[in-house]
């Protein structure tokens, strides 16, 4: 190699940064041709890339939503009143209304993808294990909008005509709470479907999390005198409590942002759910929905922004938290949770 | 125990471990009987409009889609995609090929959990960005209008993350002795990725591409904020007759309207669309068979 | 008197027979070691007695096991039944991912035991047989994962006495500790023969010699030799045994 094709890379602080031999890499910290520098250097672009497109969702967030945030401050939380035409917003609707449908689906999702996550795992025969994740892993590419015209065409009229009034003359007899008018729609009908749709990212994880547990800690279980069952529940289980609330948080930042399934059962209707069987409305949902005509009012704009920007905060704790979580359990390979359309 | 000194299990322990096993099932079923279900209904009540010429003719009739199909959907499907594609595929390689180079330094740490918050921002959020940023008529922006290209490079945004986190899992799936051994035959650094890295991870890569289009194909509430609908194919892809039909939008609109013959078309179109993501999704594993890891992580 | 006892076993890995025509007796009270060069099927056998060689594909058995005269291999000993009644200590400590106090009442509670009050007296009592209890009394409910290796491992030796076995199968238990925690094995080993038949299998002949009251030697899945580990080490009657013991190989 002539000497000058060859350029010291300046800065050697950054190969002792970087040099340790992992996988992708591997330290040559005496020289580099002029073309990998070029590349080395182009490469920051891509980088840098990711971190315009993030500053730039926060940014637009944060200024178009200014007006309300100046106005109404901290108040906006707590306030239920959401009235275009006098200028008064608050989110408190939609976010009680966010939370209930969120709270349903975790309630009925948690328990089904934890079950079948040791179905996956520990019960299923190796050759139907394959072919029924792959199943499962197919439920979590329908689109979000499929689920809804799902939701409207079957769910809607089982839950009016059967399970609501079923729950009004059972658990409504003793609380309130679950004594609503039979409507199809409402906040029940989109946890369920926003449940649905999350149970396979959970189920994934949760299994994933499972697979790993190591096999001794089987075996010790079983030579203690322990079934199958109780191997699997009361070991295995408890081995992964880490993994399955990282999915469940996952679980969470997906469901809570859901649009299009919620928007097409919830019943879009601007008031706090009293019972289950209620009609409500989701930050989602609503921008979804209003979004379009609220841009000619500037306040009534930065009020639904900054609705997306809670909506977009939750999300952004939430999936830091699950991933943290999960990160240590596996390493590194995991990913969030693509936001539902 | 007593009964466990002769060597035979209580009925208790025999009850309990049969029965949780059992459940697992039981739940299991619960978990995949959507999938069946959807496919199933929409089957049920959407076979009756399904026919050649509902997926080759534009929508006509009073309310509009009554009579005809849904061409402009398909057709509209495809130029977003293919508008998001040329925006987030070379982007989320470039990404990925960064963060695979820099591994572990402090500031690639950084890029890697933003582009995996990315993933998670919700589509509403997407739908608000994508509209100050391209079809805003007032303010900064590009003022595109309600258009293919402002619902597509929207729609490109969503997609970036996805192709980021699987090219650098590709990458970093390359074996590290390919890359030694090209670093001793004295090859550079651009050389190795260039010749060796990247061929090998290609169809890693192209699952990571699959995966996005998959998600940008279901994808509505972001093309209410950026391009909503057209009947027809557009004859521009900016400005105030650049809107794209798209089929999850004409689900959408069709499921809304009072008609029984639209929710009849809005469910044989969500079998078109049902079938196409599936068999992209199929084709997907079969690209990627023997690392499912892969594509369970982004899905 | 035998607790155990093994006629013409066979054990077979798909086509491969990892045991020939093992025939021997666990006695009560003692100590039994089985030696062998590596893959001489000592872990195979030894796995065989508690039945956890279930768990591994296209293993199959030929021959009689007996535990106080019941075959172990016929329906009329539940595996689940046998297992605790055969314990088992593994090579690496593998506590679960519980608290010390219910890593050790684990068995007891999937038997349907609840009572607080016996469930404390069992785990303070297994603990203290493995000598355990005055370093972790006061943090009952920290995580298992808090002790140190030799630590975990008399944890699980804790677990193991906890659901009360009447054998007591150790595989190598002491090959992953640092010397000071093997010596508390050895030790331990010693005062829980009194109460357990014990069969250890280990790679450690100075510590066969010293702990262990039978030897078995083992080569190529075969029963060579088995006698007082007196007599084995001074005095084999096999030469194989005395090349294995002097260091001719293995």
């Amino acid at each position: 190699m002539e000497v000058d094709n060859v350029v010291p890379l300046e800065g050697t602080k950054e190969k002792a940064r970087t040099g340790n031999a992992r996988p992708g890499r591997v330290s040559s910290n005496t020289f580099l041709s002029r073309s990998d520098r070029f590349f080395g250097w182009s490469l920051q672009g891509g980088g840098v890339f990711i971190l315009g497109l993030f500053s730039i969702v926060l940014l637009i967030c944060l200024i178009e939503s200014w007006p309300s945030i100046a106005k109404f401050g901290f108040s906006f939380l707590w306030t239920s009143t959401w009235n275009p035409a006098h200028g008064v917003f608050g989110a408190l609707t939609y976010l009680v209304g966010t939370f209930w449908v969120t709270g349903i689906a975790l309630f009925i999702s948690i328990p089904v993808a934890i079950f079948s996550a040791l179905f996956l795992s520990d019960y299923a025969p190796k050759w139907l294990s394959g072919i029924v994740s792959t199943l499962m892993e197919m439920l979590a590419g329908i689109p979000s909008i499929v689920f809804g015209a799902f939701g409207i065409t079957f769910m809607v009229p089982l839950l009016r005509d059967h399970f609501e009034p079923f729950l009004a003359n059972t658990l409504g007899k003793k609380w309130d709470f679950f004594n609503g008018d039979p409507m199809g729609y409402g906040i029940l009908a989109a946890g369920i479907v926003v449940g649905f749709m999350i149970v396979p990212l959970v189920a994934t994880v949760t299994r994933d999390s499972l697979l790993m547990v190591p096999h001794e800690m089987v075996e010790a279980s079983y030579a203690l005198g322990a079934t199958k069952a109780e191997t699997v529940f009361f070991v295995k289980l408890k081995a992964v409590v880490p993994g399955m609330v990282g999915s469940f948080i996952l679980g969470f930042g997906r469901a809570v942002g859901e649009t299009m399934a919620v928007l097409l059962v919830i019943g879009n209707q601007a008031s706090i759910p009293q019972t289950i069987q209620d009609v409500g409305y989701t930050i989602s949902s609503l921008l979804a929905n209003t979004f379009t005509y609220a841009v000619i009012d500037p306040l009534y704009a930065a009020a639904e922004v900054e609705l997306g920007l809670i909506l977009l905060l939750i999300t952004l704790v939430v999936n830091t938290l699950g991933r943290r979580l999960l990160m240590r359990l596996m390493g590194g390979r995991l990913a969030g949770s693509v936001g539902g359309g | 125990m007593g009964n466990e000194k002769k060597g035979s299990l209580s009925l208790f322990r025999r009850v309990r471990t049969v029965l949780l096993g059992f459940l697992t099932l039981a739940f299991f079923i619960v978990a995949v009987a959507p999938l069946l279900l959807i496919i199933w209904t929409a089957w049920d009540k959407g076979k009756s409009a399904l026919n050649w010429s509902f997926v080759s003719t534009l929508p006509t009739g009073f309310p509009v889609g009554s009579q005809g199909g849904i061409l402009n959907g398909i057709v509209g499907s495809i130029i977003l995609v293919i508008v998001a594609s040329s925006l987030s595929v070379p982007a989320g390689i470039w990404a990925g090929m960064y963060l695979w180079e820099e591994g572990t330094t402090p500031l690639a740490r950084l890029i890697r959990l933003l582009s995996d918050l990315l993933l998670g921002v919700p589509s509403v959020v997407w739908g608000v960005v994508g509209f100050y940023v391209f079809s805003t008529s007032t303010g900064y922006g590009l003022h595109w209008g309600f258009s293919a290209m402002a619902g597509g490079l929207t729609l490109g945004f969503i997609m970036i993350p996805i192709v980021t986190r699987v090219t650098e899992q590709a990458l970093r799936d390359v074996p590290l002795t390919f890359i030694e051994g090209s670093f001793a035959l004295g090859a550079s650094r651009w050389q190795t990725l260039k010749s060796i890295a990247i061929p090998s991870a290609m169809a890693g890569i192209g699952t990571g591409i699959l995966l996005g289009v998959l998600n940008v194909l279901g994808q509505t509430a972001p093309l209410i904020f950026t391009n909503y609908y057209n009947t027809g194919v557009p004859s521009s892809l900016v400005g105030s007759q650049g809107a794209v039909g798209d089929l999850a939008m004409q689900i959408f609109i069709y499921i809304h309207e009072p008609s029984e013959i639209l929710h009849t078309k809005a469910m044989a179109a969500s079998l078109v669309l049902l079938g196409i993501v599936l068999f992209i999704d199929i084709g997907i594993r079969l690209m990627t068979w023997g690392s499912r890891k892969l594509y369970a992580r982004v899905g | 008197m035998a607790r155990m006892s093994v006629e013409k076993f066979f054990a077979y890995y798909g086509e491969n027979a990892a045991l020939k025509n093992v025939t021997l007796e666990v006695p009560d009270q003692q100590v039994l070691a089985l030696i062998g060069p590596s893959g001489c099927g000592k872990t195979t056998f030894l796995r065989s007695l508690n039945r956890m060689n279930d768990f591994v594909k296209e293993f199959s058995i030929e021959g009689l096991v007996t535990l106080d005269g019941v075959d172990i291999y016929s329906p009329d000993m539940h595996p689940v039944v046998l297992r605790r009644r055969v314990g088992m200590v593994f090579q690496k400590p593998n506590p679960f991912h519980k608290s010390i106090f219910e890593n050790v009442a684990y068995g007891l509670r999937i038997q349907g035991i609840r009572a607080k009050s016996v469930l404390a007296d069992n785990v303070e009592e297994s603990l203290r047989s493995a000598a355990l209890w005055d370093e972790v009394k006061d943090r009952l409910n920290d995580s298992a994962f808090s002790l140190s290796g030799g630590q975990q491992q008399r944890l699980c030796i804790a677990r193991a006495l906890a659901v009360e076995p009447e054998v007591l199968l150790l595989d190598e238990p002491a090959s992953a500790l640092d010397p000071i925690s093997t010596s508390r094995i050895e030790e331990l080993i010693q005062d829980l023969k009194t109460q357990y038949a014990i069969v250890i299998v280990t790679h450690n002949m100075q510590q066969a010699a010293r702990i262990s009251d039978q030897t078995a030697f083992f080569l190529l899945g075969e029963m060579v030799e088995m006698g007082e580990t007196s007599r084995i080490f001074t005095n084999p009657s096999d030469p194989r045994t005395e090349d294995y013991i002097t260091g001719r190989f293995g």
